[in-house]
Protein backbone atom coordinates (compact mmCIF):
# COMPACT_ATOMS: atom_id res chain seq x y z
CA UNK A 1 0.00 0.00 0.00
CA UNK A 2 0.89 3.81 -0.78
CA UNK A 3 0.32 6.05 1.35
CA UNK A 4 -2.17 9.09 -0.11
CA UNK A 5 -1.16 12.35 0.25
CA UNK A 6 -3.73 13.07 2.36
CA UNK A 7 -3.03 10.36 4.71
CA UNK A 8 0.55 12.02 4.82
CA UNK A 9 -0.71 15.02 5.74
CA UNK A 10 -2.84 13.92 8.19
CA UNK A 11 -0.07 11.92 10.21
CA UNK A 12 2.11 14.76 10.18
CA UNK A 13 -0.58 17.34 12.16
CA UNK A 14 -1.48 15.57 15.52
CA UNK A 15 -3.55 14.70 17.01
CA UNK A 16 -4.56 11.53 14.66
CA UNK A 17 -8.09 10.18 14.51
CA UNK A 18 -8.14 6.06 15.32
CA UNK A 19 -8.39 5.15 11.26
CA UNK A 20 -5.27 7.28 10.30
CA UNK A 21 -3.27 5.74 13.60
CA UNK A 22 -4.14 2.48 12.53
CA UNK A 23 -3.60 3.12 8.87
CA UNK A 24 0.31 4.58 10.02
CA UNK A 25 1.18 1.63 12.13
CA UNK A 26 0.27 -0.81 9.76
CA UNK A 27 2.07 0.76 7.19
CA UNK A 28 4.82 1.13 9.05
CA UNK A 29 5.24 -2.30 9.91
CA UNK A 30 5.05 -3.10 5.79
CA UNK A 31 9.02 -2.50 5.28
CA UNK A 32 12.42 -0.89 6.28
CA UNK A 33 12.01 1.34 3.80
CA UNK A 34 8.71 3.06 4.70
CA UNK A 35 9.99 3.61 8.24
CA UNK A 36 13.42 5.73 5.91
CA UNK A 37 10.47 7.53 3.83
CA UNK A 38 8.54 8.65 7.45
CA UNK A 39 11.41 9.52 9.14
CA UNK A 40 12.18 11.86 5.70
CA UNK A 41 9.06 13.11 5.41
CA UNK A 42 9.12 14.04 9.73
CA UNK A 43 12.70 15.44 9.57
CA UNK A 44 11.58 17.71 6.48
CA UNK A 45 8.42 18.68 8.46
CA UNK A 46 10.27 19.92 11.16
CA UNK A 47 13.47 21.16 8.95
CA UNK A 48 11.34 23.82 6.53
CA UNK A 49 9.20 24.98 10.20
CA UNK A 50 12.30 25.32 11.74
CA UNK A 51 13.94 27.98 9.06
CA UNK A 52 15.55 30.89 11.12
CA UNK A 53 13.29 33.93 10.69
CA UNK A 54 14.25 37.67 10.55
CA UNK A 55 13.49 40.47 13.29
CA UNK A 56 12.28 44.05 12.26
CA UNK A 57 14.38 45.63 13.57
CA UNK A 58 14.58 49.66 14.66
CA UNK A 59 16.13 51.04 11.32
CA UNK A 60 13.33 48.72 9.31
CA UNK A 61 10.85 50.30 11.17
CA UNK A 62 11.82 53.76 10.90
CA UNK A 63 12.15 53.09 7.01
CA UNK A 64 9.32 51.73 6.88
CA UNK A 65 7.22 54.68 8.90
CA UNK A 66 9.02 57.05 6.53
CA UNK A 67 7.43 55.65 3.52
CA UNK A 68 3.94 55.85 5.09
CA UNK A 69 4.19 59.63 6.58
CA UNK A 70 5.69 60.26 3.18
CA UNK A 71 2.02 59.40 1.81
CA UNK A 72 0.00 60.94 4.63
CA UNK A 73 1.34 63.90 4.52
CA UNK A 74 2.21 64.33 0.76
CA UNK A 75 3.41 67.17 -0.96
CA UNK A 76 1.01 69.66 -2.28
CA UNK A 77 1.67 69.68 -6.51
CA UNK A 78 -0.49 71.83 -8.37
CA UNK A 79 -1.28 72.90 -11.34
CA UNK A 80 -0.63 76.65 -12.31
CA UNK A 81 -3.33 78.42 -14.72
CA UNK A 82 -1.94 79.83 -18.22
CA UNK A 83 -2.78 83.40 -17.86
CA UNK A 84 0.00 84.81 -15.94
CA UNK A 85 -2.12 87.59 -13.51
CA UNK A 86 -3.63 84.53 -12.06
CA UNK A 87 -0.25 82.59 -11.35
CA UNK A 88 1.34 85.42 -9.67
CA UNK A 89 -1.60 85.26 -6.97
CA UNK A 90 -2.00 81.58 -6.94
CA UNK A 91 2.19 81.09 -6.82
CA UNK A 92 2.08 83.80 -3.83
CA UNK A 93 -1.21 81.14 -2.14
CA UNK A 94 0.65 77.92 -2.74
CA UNK A 95 4.51 79.27 -1.18
CA UNK A 96 2.12 80.10 1.98
CA UNK A 97 0.45 77.00 1.62
CA UNK A 98 3.81 75.40 1.10
CA UNK A 99 5.26 77.27 4.45
CA UNK A 100 2.58 75.94 6.39
CA UNK A 101 2.26 72.61 5.45
CA UNK A 102 6.52 72.31 5.77
CA UNK A 103 6.08 73.77 9.25
CA UNK A 104 2.91 72.37 10.56
CA UNK A 105 4.17 70.35 13.39
CA UNK A 106 3.46 66.59 14.48
CA UNK A 107 2.31 65.85 17.87
CA UNK A 108 2.85 62.57 19.84
CA UNK A 109 0.58 62.01 22.80
CA UNK A 110 0.49 58.98 25.07
CA UNK A 111 -3.09 58.99 26.27
CA UNK A 112 -3.31 55.51 27.28
CA UNK A 113 -0.02 54.60 28.79
CA UNK A 114 3.90 54.23 27.71
CA UNK A 115 3.82 54.79 23.88
CA UNK A 116 6.88 54.37 21.54
CA UNK A 117 7.67 56.82 19.04
CA UNK A 118 9.54 56.57 16.11
CA UNK A 119 11.05 60.35 14.68
CA UNK A 120 12.12 60.20 11.31
CA UNK A 121 16.05 60.04 11.95
CA UNK A 122 14.91 56.90 13.73
CA UNK A 123 15.55 57.77 17.35
CA UNK A 124 13.56 56.63 19.69
CA UNK A 125 11.34 58.74 22.32
CA UNK A 126 9.37 56.55 24.99
CA UNK A 127 6.79 58.64 26.30
CA UNK A 128 5.48 58.03 30.07
CA UNK A 129 1.40 58.30 30.56
CA UNK A 130 0.72 62.06 29.86
CA UNK A 131 3.44 63.45 28.02
CA UNK A 132 3.13 65.45 24.21
CA UNK A 133 5.95 65.60 22.27
CA UNK A 134 5.85 67.66 19.39
CA UNK A 135 8.61 67.92 16.18
CA UNK A 136 8.25 70.20 13.10
CA UNK A 137 7.01 68.72 10.20
CA UNK A 138 10.86 70.23 8.41
CA UNK A 139 12.21 68.09 11.59
CA UNK A 140 16.24 67.22 11.11
CA UNK A 141 16.45 69.56 7.88
CA UNK A 142 19.25 71.64 10.22
CA UNK A 143 18.23 71.06 13.86
CA UNK A 144 16.56 67.88 14.81
CA UNK A 145 14.39 70.11 17.36
CA UNK A 146 10.87 68.66 19.54
CA UNK A 147 9.39 70.10 22.25
CA UNK A 148 8.34 67.84 25.69
CA UNK A 149 5.64 68.44 27.95
CA UNK A 150 5.81 65.49 30.66
CA UNK A 151 8.42 62.31 30.93
CA UNK A 152 10.15 60.84 28.12
CA UNK A 153 13.17 58.76 27.50
CA UNK A 154 15.29 59.64 24.49
CA UNK A 155 16.96 57.22 22.44
CA UNK A 156 19.04 59.47 20.10
CA UNK A 157 20.35 58.55 17.04
CA UNK A 158 23.97 59.94 16.67
CA UNK A 159 24.53 62.33 13.45
CA UNK A 160 26.94 64.87 14.18
CA UNK A 161 26.08 67.10 11.45
CA UNK A 162 22.20 67.47 12.85
CA UNK A 163 21.86 68.13 16.83
CA UNK A 164 19.11 67.26 18.43
CA UNK A 165 17.46 69.58 20.94
CA UNK A 166 15.28 69.23 23.67
CA UNK A 167 13.08 72.53 24.00
CA UNK A 168 11.65 72.78 27.27
CA UNK A 169 9.82 76.46 28.39
CA UNK A 170 13.16 78.29 29.90
CA UNK A 171 15.39 75.78 29.09
CA UNK A 172 16.68 72.96 26.43
CA UNK A 173 19.06 69.79 25.96
CA UNK A 174 21.59 69.58 23.12
CA UNK A 175 23.09 66.34 21.92
CA UNK A 176 24.50 64.41 19.12
CA UNK A 177 23.08 60.46 20.49
CA UNK A 178 22.62 59.47 23.00
CA UNK A 179 19.72 58.14 25.80
CA UNK A 180 18.67 60.34 28.30
CA UNK A 181 15.52 60.87 31.05
CA UNK A 182 14.03 63.90 30.58
CA UNK A 183 11.24 64.82 33.41
CA UNK A 184 9.46 68.30 31.84
CA UNK A 185 7.32 69.11 35.24
CA UNK A 186 7.77 71.18 37.92
CA UNK A 187 10.83 71.60 38.50
CA UNK A 188 12.21 70.18 35.37
CA UNK A 189 14.83 67.39 35.32
CA UNK A 190 17.43 65.52 32.57
CA UNK A 191 19.78 62.14 33.62
CA UNK A 192 22.08 60.64 31.16
CA UNK A 193 22.25 57.19 30.18
CA UNK A 194 24.58 57.05 27.40
CA UNK A 195 26.83 59.62 25.81
CA UNK A 196 27.09 63.07 26.83
CA UNK A 197 24.11 65.50 26.83
CA UNK A 198 24.96 69.66 26.92
CA UNK A 199 21.62 71.41 29.45
CA UNK A 200 21.33 75.12 28.62
CA UNK A 201 19.15 77.83 30.68
CA UNK A 202 18.60 81.37 29.27
CA UNK A 203 19.95 82.52 32.18
CA UNK A 204 22.88 80.01 32.87
CA UNK A 205 26.07 78.67 31.05
CA UNK A 206 25.83 75.36 29.84
CA UNK A 207 26.08 72.24 32.26
CA UNK A 208 27.74 68.80 30.21
CA UNK A 209 25.94 65.92 31.91
CA UNK A 210 28.02 62.53 31.59
CA UNK A 211 26.11 59.11 32.29
CA UNK A 212 25.09 58.72 35.60
CA UNK A 213 24.74 62.82 36.35
CA UNK A 214 21.65 64.58 36.22
CA UNK A 215 20.99 68.64 36.54
CA UNK A 216 17.00 70.40 37.54
CA UNK A 217 16.70 73.83 35.87
CA UNK A 218 15.67 75.75 38.94
CA UNK A 219 14.10 79.20 37.11
CA UNK A 220 16.29 80.09 34.32
CA UNK A 221 19.35 78.31 35.43
CA UNK A 222 20.73 74.17 35.23
CA UNK A 223 22.15 73.06 38.49
CA UNK A 224 23.36 69.33 39.06
CA UNK A 225 22.02 67.22 41.44
CA UNK A 226 22.71 64.26 43.33
CA UNK A 227 21.55 61.35 44.54
CA UNK A 228 19.70 58.61 43.29
CA UNK A 229 19.18 58.35 39.40
CA UNK A 230 14.83 58.37 38.84
CA UNK A 231 13.70 54.55 37.33
CA UNK A 232 13.66 53.96 33.45
CA UNK A 233 12.33 50.35 33.63
CA UNK A 234 8.76 51.91 32.54
CA UNK A 235 10.67 52.99 29.09
CA UNK A 236 13.41 50.57 28.71
CA UNK A 237 11.50 47.28 30.17
CA UNK A 238 15.43 46.71 32.25
CA UNK A 239 15.20 46.63 35.82
CA UNK A 240 18.08 46.40 38.01
CA UNK A 241 18.05 45.70 41.53
CA UNK A 242 21.19 45.90 43.71
CA UNK A 243 20.21 45.20 47.15
CA UNK A 244 17.28 47.14 46.77
CA UNK A 245 14.47 46.67 49.70
CA UNK A 246 11.81 44.84 48.27
CA UNK A 247 9.08 47.12 48.59
CA UNK A 248 10.84 49.42 46.61
CA UNK A 249 11.29 47.03 43.76
CA UNK A 250 7.34 46.39 44.03
CA UNK A 251 6.81 49.80 43.58
CA UNK A 252 9.09 50.17 40.36
CA UNK A 253 7.50 47.18 38.78
CA UNK A 254 4.11 48.11 39.54
CA UNK A 255 4.79 51.98 38.37
CA UNK A 256 6.42 50.50 35.35
CA UNK A 257 3.48 47.70 34.50
CA UNK A 258 0.31 49.53 36.03
CA UNK A 259 0.10 46.32 37.63
CA UNK A 260 -1.61 45.77 40.88
CA UNK A 261 0.60 43.46 43.35
CA UNK A 262 0.18 43.13 46.84
CA UNK A 263 2.40 41.92 49.40
CA UNK A 264 0.10 39.66 52.53
CA UNK A 265 3.08 40.07 54.64
CA UNK A 266 4.18 43.74 55.44
CA UNK A 267 7.70 42.58 57.01
CA UNK A 268 8.79 40.91 53.92
CA UNK A 269 9.03 44.84 52.19
CA UNK A 270 13.08 45.25 53.93
CA UNK A 271 14.14 41.86 52.92
CA UNK A 272 17.32 43.22 49.91
CA UNK A 273 16.38 42.05 46.41
CA UNK A 274 19.11 41.93 43.96
CA UNK A 275 17.99 40.79 40.53
CA UNK A 276 17.82 41.98 36.99
CA UNK A 277 15.10 41.43 34.09
CA UNK A 278 15.27 42.41 31.21
CA UNK A 279 11.85 42.86 28.81
CA UNK A 280 10.20 40.26 31.15
CA UNK A 281 6.76 39.97 32.15
CA UNK A 282 5.36 40.66 35.12
CA UNK A 283 4.03 37.37 35.97
CA UNK A 284 7.57 36.09 35.35
CA UNK A 285 9.45 38.71 37.45
CA UNK A 286 7.11 37.63 40.29
CA UNK A 287 7.96 34.33 39.58
CA UNK A 288 11.54 34.84 40.19
CA UNK A 289 10.97 37.17 42.97
CA UNK A 290 8.97 34.50 44.70
CA UNK A 291 11.85 32.07 44.38
CA UNK A 292 14.00 34.18 45.95
CA UNK A 293 12.12 34.73 48.89
CA UNK A 294 9.82 31.62 48.83
CA UNK A 295 7.07 33.08 48.35
CA UNK A 296 3.92 31.67 46.64
CA UNK A 297 3.01 33.92 43.84
CA UNK A 298 -1.18 34.05 42.62
CA UNK A 299 -3.24 36.32 40.27
CA UNK A 300 -2.79 37.49 36.98
CA UNK A 301 -2.22 40.38 34.92
CA UNK A 302 -5.69 41.69 35.06
CA UNK A 303 -6.96 40.69 38.65
CA UNK A 304 -3.75 41.67 40.00
CA UNK A 305 -1.12 39.64 41.88
CA UNK A 306 -0.43 38.89 45.62
CA UNK A 307 2.47 37.22 47.32
CA UNK A 308 2.18 35.18 50.20
CA UNK A 309 4.23 33.85 53.05
CA UNK A 310 8.43 34.06 52.15
CA UNK A 311 11.09 35.05 54.30
CA UNK A 312 14.46 37.13 53.68
CA UNK A 313 17.09 34.78 51.78
CA UNK A 314 19.83 36.80 52.99
CA UNK A 315 20.53 38.95 55.92
CA UNK B 1 5.04 48.45 27.80
CA UNK B 2 3.38 48.50 24.28
CA UNK B 3 3.58 45.00 23.86
CA UNK B 4 1.12 44.44 25.99
CA UNK B 5 -1.09 47.05 26.13
CA UNK B 6 -4.71 45.92 25.31
CA UNK B 7 -6.15 46.14 22.17
CA UNK B 8 -9.35 48.03 23.22
CA UNK B 9 -6.62 51.26 23.60
CA UNK B 10 -6.45 51.40 19.50
CA UNK B 11 -9.01 54.06 18.23
CA UNK B 12 -8.05 53.44 14.60
CA UNK B 13 -9.75 54.80 12.44
CA UNK B 14 -12.12 57.05 14.54
CA UNK B 15 -8.60 58.24 16.68
CA UNK B 16 -6.60 59.65 13.28
CA UNK B 17 -3.35 59.99 12.81
CA UNK B 18 -2.09 59.37 16.82
CA UNK B 19 -4.07 55.89 16.91
CA UNK B 20 -2.84 54.76 13.45
CA UNK B 21 0.96 55.78 14.57
CA UNK B 22 0.30 53.22 17.73
CA UNK B 23 -1.62 50.67 15.87
CA UNK B 24 1.98 51.10 13.89
CA UNK B 25 4.34 51.10 16.49
CA UNK B 26 2.34 47.86 18.35
CA UNK B 27 1.86 45.54 15.40
CA UNK B 28 4.67 46.49 12.83
CA UNK B 29 6.55 44.07 14.26
CA UNK B 30 3.75 41.10 14.09
CA UNK B 31 2.91 42.15 10.45
CA UNK B 32 6.57 41.91 9.71
CA UNK B 33 7.44 38.59 10.59
CA UNK B 34 4.41 37.23 9.08
CA UNK B 35 5.28 38.55 5.72
CA UNK B 36 9.37 37.75 5.81
CA UNK B 37 8.11 34.06 6.81
CA UNK B 38 6.39 33.72 3.84
CA UNK B 39 8.52 35.47 1.66
CA UNK B 40 11.85 34.85 3.43
CA UNK B 41 13.49 38.05 2.30
CA UNK B 42 14.03 41.22 4.54
CA UNK B 43 13.29 44.29 2.45
CA UNK B 44 10.82 42.53 0.42
CA UNK B 45 9.20 41.65 3.66
CA UNK B 46 9.77 45.59 4.99
CA UNK B 47 8.15 47.16 2.00
CA UNK B 48 5.31 44.90 2.47
CA UNK B 49 4.82 45.41 5.73
CA UNK B 50 4.67 49.28 5.27
CA UNK B 51 2.05 48.52 1.97
CA UNK B 52 0.03 46.81 4.73
CA UNK B 53 -0.53 49.81 6.96
CA UNK B 54 -0.87 52.29 4.00
CA UNK B 55 -3.93 50.01 3.05
CA UNK B 56 -5.06 50.72 6.28
CA UNK B 57 -4.23 54.25 5.75
CA UNK B 58 -6.07 54.44 2.26
CA UNK B 59 -8.77 52.81 3.61
CA UNK B 60 -9.57 54.74 6.78
CA UNK B 61 -12.64 55.94 5.54
CA UNK B 62 -14.02 53.10 4.63
CA UNK B 63 -13.04 50.56 7.57
CA UNK B 64 -14.42 49.78 10.47
CA UNK B 65 -12.27 49.11 13.99
CA UNK B 66 -12.44 44.61 13.67
CA UNK B 67 -12.18 43.14 16.52
CA UNK B 68 -9.09 42.14 17.04
CA UNK B 69 -6.61 44.17 15.26
CA UNK B 70 -3.62 41.63 16.00
CA UNK B 71 -5.95 38.77 14.09
CA UNK B 72 -7.07 41.21 11.14
CA UNK B 73 -3.50 42.36 11.03
CA UNK B 74 -1.68 39.00 10.69
CA UNK B 75 -4.79 38.31 7.80
CA UNK B 76 -4.20 41.09 5.76
CA UNK B 77 0.03 40.11 6.34
CA UNK B 78 -0.59 37.40 5.04
CA UNK B 79 -2.84 37.84 1.91
CA UNK B 80 -0.66 40.51 0.78
CA UNK B 81 2.66 38.14 1.14
CA UNK B 82 0.59 35.42 -1.07
CA UNK B 83 -0.18 38.41 -3.26
CA UNK B 84 3.21 39.19 -3.91
CA UNK B 85 4.42 35.53 -4.12
CA UNK B 86 1.96 35.07 -6.76
CA UNK B 87 2.87 38.03 -9.10
CA UNK B 88 6.76 37.21 -8.61
CA UNK B 89 7.10 33.22 -9.50
CA UNK B 90 9.09 32.02 -8.34
CA UNK B 91 10.36 32.61 -4.86
CA UNK B 92 13.79 34.14 -4.22
CA UNK B 93 15.97 31.73 -2.93
CA UNK B 94 19.36 34.02 -2.71
CA UNK B 95 20.79 34.28 0.58
CA UNK B 96 19.70 37.39 2.25
CA UNK B 97 22.92 39.41 3.30
CA UNK B 98 20.95 41.20 5.89
CA UNK B 99 20.23 38.65 7.96
CA UNK B 100 21.91 37.63 10.74
CA UNK B 101 24.48 34.75 10.86
CA UNK B 102 22.71 31.35 12.13
CA UNK B 103 23.57 31.15 15.69
CA UNK B 104 26.05 28.62 16.40
CA UNK B 105 29.64 27.90 18.34
CA UNK B 106 30.84 26.49 15.70
CA UNK B 107 31.05 28.76 11.84
CA UNK B 108 30.87 24.93 10.39
CA UNK B 109 28.27 24.27 11.30
CA UNK B 110 26.45 27.87 10.64
CA UNK B 111 27.54 27.36 7.22
CA UNK B 112 25.87 23.92 6.91
CA UNK B 113 22.80 25.24 8.42
CA UNK B 114 22.76 28.17 5.37
CA UNK B 115 23.31 26.00 2.90
CA UNK B 116 20.71 23.49 4.03
CA UNK B 117 18.32 26.49 4.49
CA UNK B 118 19.19 27.46 0.08
CA UNK B 119 18.89 24.35 -0.70
CA UNK B 120 15.79 22.95 1.26
CA UNK B 121 14.14 26.66 -0.56
CA UNK B 122 15.84 25.75 -4.07
CA UNK B 123 13.25 22.18 -3.54
CA UNK B 124 10.53 24.48 -2.94
CA UNK B 125 10.58 26.91 -5.77
CA UNK B 126 10.75 23.32 -7.74
CA UNK B 127 7.18 22.72 -6.75
CA UNK B 128 4.14 23.30 -8.88
CA UNK B 129 3.01 27.00 -7.43
CA UNK B 130 -0.22 25.92 -5.51
CA UNK B 131 1.63 23.16 -3.81
CA UNK B 132 4.67 25.52 -2.64
CA UNK B 133 1.57 28.21 -1.59
CA UNK B 134 -0.02 25.47 0.90
CA UNK B 135 3.00 25.00 1.54
CA UNK B 136 4.22 28.04 2.94
CA UNK B 137 1.62 28.55 4.89
CA UNK B 138 1.77 25.58 6.76
CA UNK B 139 5.68 25.44 7.30
CA UNK B 140 6.37 28.87 7.73
CA UNK B 141 3.23 30.55 8.29
CA UNK B 142 2.12 28.09 11.26
CA UNK B 143 -1.31 28.33 10.09
CA UNK B 144 -3.28 24.96 10.36
CA UNK B 145 -5.14 22.78 7.31
CA UNK B 146 -8.07 24.25 8.11
CA UNK B 147 -6.76 28.13 8.52
CA UNK B 148 -5.35 27.22 5.15
CA UNK B 149 -7.70 26.19 3.38
CA UNK B 150 -9.63 29.33 4.81
CA UNK B 151 -7.50 31.91 3.59
CA UNK B 152 -6.98 30.28 0.12
CA UNK B 153 -10.74 29.52 -0.49
CA UNK B 154 -9.83 26.19 -1.02
CA UNK B 155 -10.97 22.57 1.01
CA UNK B 156 -9.51 20.90 3.64
CA UNK B 157 -9.21 18.05 1.80
CA UNK B 158 -7.46 19.75 -1.24
CA UNK B 159 -4.75 21.22 1.46
CA UNK B 160 -4.06 17.94 2.29
CA UNK B 161 -3.47 16.42 -0.90
CA UNK B 162 -1.26 19.84 -1.53
CA UNK B 163 0.63 19.26 1.54
CA UNK B 164 1.14 15.25 1.02
CA UNK B 165 2.43 16.05 -2.18
CA UNK B 166 5.07 18.49 -1.49
CA UNK B 167 6.23 16.56 0.28
CA UNK B 168 6.99 13.44 -1.42
CA UNK B 169 8.34 15.53 -4.31
CA UNK B 170 10.73 17.74 -1.84
CA UNK B 171 12.27 14.40 -0.18
CA UNK B 172 12.69 12.56 -3.89
CA UNK B 173 14.05 15.90 -5.56
CA UNK B 174 16.24 16.55 -2.14
CA UNK B 175 17.89 12.90 -2.34
CA UNK B 176 17.99 12.75 -6.05
CA UNK B 177 20.05 16.32 -5.95
CA UNK B 178 21.90 14.36 -3.45
CA UNK B 179 21.53 17.44 -1.52
CA UNK B 180 19.97 16.47 1.63
CA UNK B 181 20.95 13.74 4.46
CA UNK B 182 19.60 12.65 7.63
CA UNK B 183 22.73 13.94 9.49
CA UNK B 184 22.46 17.84 9.03
CA UNK B 185 19.92 18.78 11.36
CA UNK B 186 18.95 15.74 13.35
Amino acid sequence: MTPSPEQIARWLAPPLSPEDQAALDSWLEGSADNHRQWADWNLLWKQYGGLPLAEPGEAGKARAWSRIEAEMHPARVQRLPGWWKVAAAVAFLLLAGGWWQATRPTTWEAVEGTTRVWLPDSSRVTLRKGARLTARRDFGRQERQVHLEGEAFFEVRRDTARAFVVQLGEGSLRVLGTSFLVQADEPVRAQVHTGKVAVYGTGSDTLHLLPGQQAALRGKQWERQSGALASVAWATGVYRFQAVPLGEALDDIREATGVAISLERADMENCLLTATFERETPASMLAAIGEVFDMEISGNEQTGFTLRGGACASP
Amino acid sequence: MPSTRPEHSFFFPQGGEQAFRALFDNFYGLVFRRIFALTRHQETAEELAADVFLDLWRRRESITSPGSWAAYLTQAATYKAIDYLRKKDPLRVEADPSLPAPQSDDADSALMAAELETRLLAALEALPPQCREVFALSRFGQLSYREIADTLGISQKTVEHQIGKALSRLRKWLLAAGAWAIPFFS
